[in-house]
């Protein structure tokens, strides 16, 4: 066994994260509190990106962890955990999206954005030794991540599980309830768009 | 850009597949690559983007304004503890047919928590699920009616045990099973006072290979 496989056995209470998820299954509160902590940052941050907004993304992912405790024991694989847990992320966040088009709301406002600080371009820079080239990677940063708010919303979804969650395609159609090759075209048509906006910040 | 006018071509000029070209962009070029005009364009179009990827996918990760308020966990797990505390009841005396409400009665999931403790304390076993119930629960969960022999005199429950393990390579699975459903046995007529009358366990994988 791998000595970061060992360091995520610490992190669910010295166990593997299937029995983590079993003990889980049977009620144990403990076990459960063990996966939160470890699936909360990620699929907060999942959906902050989908929902662009931090008391949206909250409300949506305390919803989706009660929902993955009540539906816990019907999961018949506990290893199939982590794909499960990003399934139930991403369709709430998607539903809320689908909820926010019908309403026709305009789009977040401003100061619900998450700013990129100086401090953050600040230490950016010390990840290179030019500061030319540095304020360009902060540029680019930047016209990510409006490039990425300006996406369509399956188009987004399907991008920040491939490129930030690092999902395999399969995963990705599981989370989004989607074939294959659908998902496969979604992700060619982000970065397409994604390329081209980008264009402006090079 | 190399690229076909209709969106979901993604072949370039040489016939190599743009999607395969952005996988591979975190790679050294390859032979093809380094002499293919297509693919160089291709590649010098998505640089951009796959360098402001890798960073956002880094820096997300450490960013203190993307982390859940930490009230998130704690509403999670009050509204989980309030749903165990309902749970299902097991009455520690055997049940007559007609008795509604036994009174003495303790959580299924304390005795399960007590089987999994037990099994655990075996040499090279996680015990994954534990589930218990009436041994002579009906079909529909009612107790059946042959229960009912001993009427007058209180008896201990007697319960089943159903335990999902890993186990080490190291073990042995057969001694080891019957030292789990002999550890598992003793526990819960100790701490709690029911009789286990069958322990069945499943080996559901072996967490160490």
């Amino acid at each position: 066994m791998t000595s970061s496989a060992e360091g995520v056995r610490e992190e669910f209470g010295g166990v593997a994260e299937a029995t983590a998820v079993g003990r889980a299954q049977d009620g144990d509160l403990a076990a459960f509190e063990t996966l939160v902590r470890h699936y909360q940052g990620p699929l907060f941050r999942l959906a902050l990106r989908l929902l662009s907004d931090r008391g949206e993304a909250e409300d949506a992912l305390q919803d989706a962890l009660v929902q993955i405790w009540r539906r816990l024991p019907s999961l018949s694989d506990p290893q199939a955990f982590r794909r499960w847990a990003y399934q139930v992320m991403t369709r709430r966040c998607v539903s809320l999206l689908r909820a926010r088009a019908r309403r026709a709301v305009a789009p977040v406002p401003q100061e619900d954005l998450v700013e990129v600080t100086p401090d953050q371009v600040a230490s950016g820079a010390g990840r290179t030794e030019d500061p030319a080239a540095a304020a360009q990677y902060q540029a680019q940063l930047r016209g990510l991540d409006m490039a990425l708010r300006a996406l369509p919303d399956e188009q987004r979804a399907c991008w920040v599980l491939r490129e930030l969650h690092e999902l395999s395609y399969p995963e990705i159609a599981y989370a989004m309830n989607l074939p294959v090759s659908t998902v496969r075209g979604r992700l060619s048509r982000a970065r397409q768009n994604l390329v081209k906006e980008m264009e402006a910040w090079r | 850009m190399a690229m076909n006018a209709r969106p979901d071509d993604r072949r370039l000029g040489c016939g190599r597949d743009i999607d395969d070209l952005w996988s591979q962009i975190s790679r050294p070029p390859d032979e093809h690559e380094s002499t293919c005009a297509f693919c160089q364009e291709a590649r010098a179009s998505m640089e951009p983007l796959a360098r402001a990827t890798s960073q956002m996918r880094t820096e997300e990760v450490e960013d203190p304004d993307r982390v859940p308020d930490p009230g998130v966990l704690l509403r999670v797990m009050e509204i989980a503890r309030a749903e165990v505390r309902r749970a299902r009841l097991l009455p520690l005396d055997e049940p007559e047919p007609d008795d509604l409400s036994p009174e003495l009665t303790i959580s299924e999931q304390t005795v399960a928590a007590v089987a999994r403790r037990a099994g655990d304390r075996v040499p090279g076993v996680e015990v994954r699920r534990s589930r218990v119930a009436l041994a002579r629960r009906g079909p529909d969960g009612t107790p059946s009616a042959s229960a009912g022999a001993g009427r007058g005199a209180r008896r201990p429950a007697e319960i089943r045990v159903a335990l999902h393990i890993s186990v080490s390579s190291a073990v042995a699975i057969p001694q080891t099973a019957q030292q789990v459903r002999d550890a598992v046995m003793a526990a819960i007529k100790e701490e709690v006072g029911v009789n286990v009358v069958v322990v069945d366990i499943a080996v559901q994988d072996v967490h160490d290979v």
